[in-house]
């Protein structure tokens, strides 16, 4: 996949994180799986569609979504992620992908976003395109996440 | 919701020219906002007017049970790509169909996720999701059918 079709939500996830007090994330590798298998037990999920369609899933352990959650709400104590908590994830997701949306628009590729779902589950098989998945392994101070784009050009 | 009927009449329409079968609604409640999967999940997401979600969720074995009406050697694989292919034909349809009633919809499906395990818990919050449990020959089907602000 063309860089500057993954640029864009590395940008985005980068702003977002420092804009949410959530701390520096930086970029470890990509790379390319046929079918994403989830390494972490985490994963928000949202579609796009329009001049690029697919997925876009943020794959994490349970405990770095706890501690995000836990910043998001002012610090409140997180021993189980709840109703309240889970939406915070999904609306982390979701600003993640309208503001890549809005910097993808600037390159005429206008794309719109759908509702995310979370997903929470061990050894669970995920397929977020049936085309390739890109997969960036980012590293944050609350602990490892992985973007995978599932997208169609 | 406004929009569940145009979804049961692409579902029923959908199922029976796939595969050749009836599909029977046996029940339609308002959907939990968490739930755990019977172990094969598609998501799919809309956007336009109304931004929303079409989830189906059955057991590994109805999904292997409908794929191979289509294909009998199918292996499990195969099986997730046959649900969100239904899911995805079922969901294109009822957007064609209420594109076509309310002309400024202009809704439009995002590709399907597909998810497989066992006990894994899916949520969708700021939905309003209603669940349409069908009966069919290979097993029972769920829709999980939510549009924001509904």
């Amino acid at each position: 996949m063309d860089v500057k079709y993954i640029d864009p939500f590395i940008n985005s996830i980068s702003g977002v994180f420092a804009s949410l007090g959530l701390g520096e994330i930086s970029k470890e590798r990509i790379s390319k799986k046929d079918s994403l298998v989830c390494r972490y037990n985490f994963t928000t999920v949202i579609g796009l569609s329009g001049k690029i369609s697919g997925n876009v899933a943020l794959s994490m352990p349970y405990d770095t979504a706890r501690k995000i959650a836990s910043v998001m709400m002012m610090g409140m104590e997180i021993a189980e992620m709840d109703e309240m908590s889970v939406s915070a994830l999904g609306e982390l997701t979701n600003m993640i992908c309208g503001q890549a949306a809005i910097e993808l628009s600037m390159q005429n590729l206008n794309t719109e976003v759908t509702p995310p779902t979370i997903i929470h589950g061990d050894k669970l098989k995920a397929i977020i395109s049936q085309v390739e998945t890109t997969a960036v392994e980012l590293r944050s101070s609350l602990g490892s996440i992985e973007l995978n784009l599932g997208l169609v050009i | 919701m406004a929009y569940i009927e145009f979804f049961k009449n692409s579902i029923q329409s959908s199922f029976e020219e796939m595969f050749g079968e009836t599909i029977s609604l046996e029940n339609e409640t308002r959907a939990p906002e968490w739930f755990t999967s019977k172990g094969v999940a598609v998501v799919i997401g809309i956007t336009g007017g109304k931004k929303g979600r079409v989830l189906i969720d059955m057991c590994p074995d109805t999904a292997l049970e409908l794929t191979r009406k289509l294909i009998p050697d199918s292996d499990e694989e195969l099986a997730l790509f046959t649900v969100a292919e239904f899911c995805n034909i079922a969901s294109g349809g009822a957007a064609t169909l209420i594109n076509n009633e309310f002309r400024g919809s202009a809704l439009r499906v995002a590709p399907p996720s597909i998810f497989a395990g066992a006990n894994f818990r899916l949520f969708s919050p700021k939905l309003n999701s209603v669940l349409l449990s069908y009966v069919t020959g290979f097993g029972n089907i769920d829709f999980h059918i939510g549009f924001e602000g509904e």
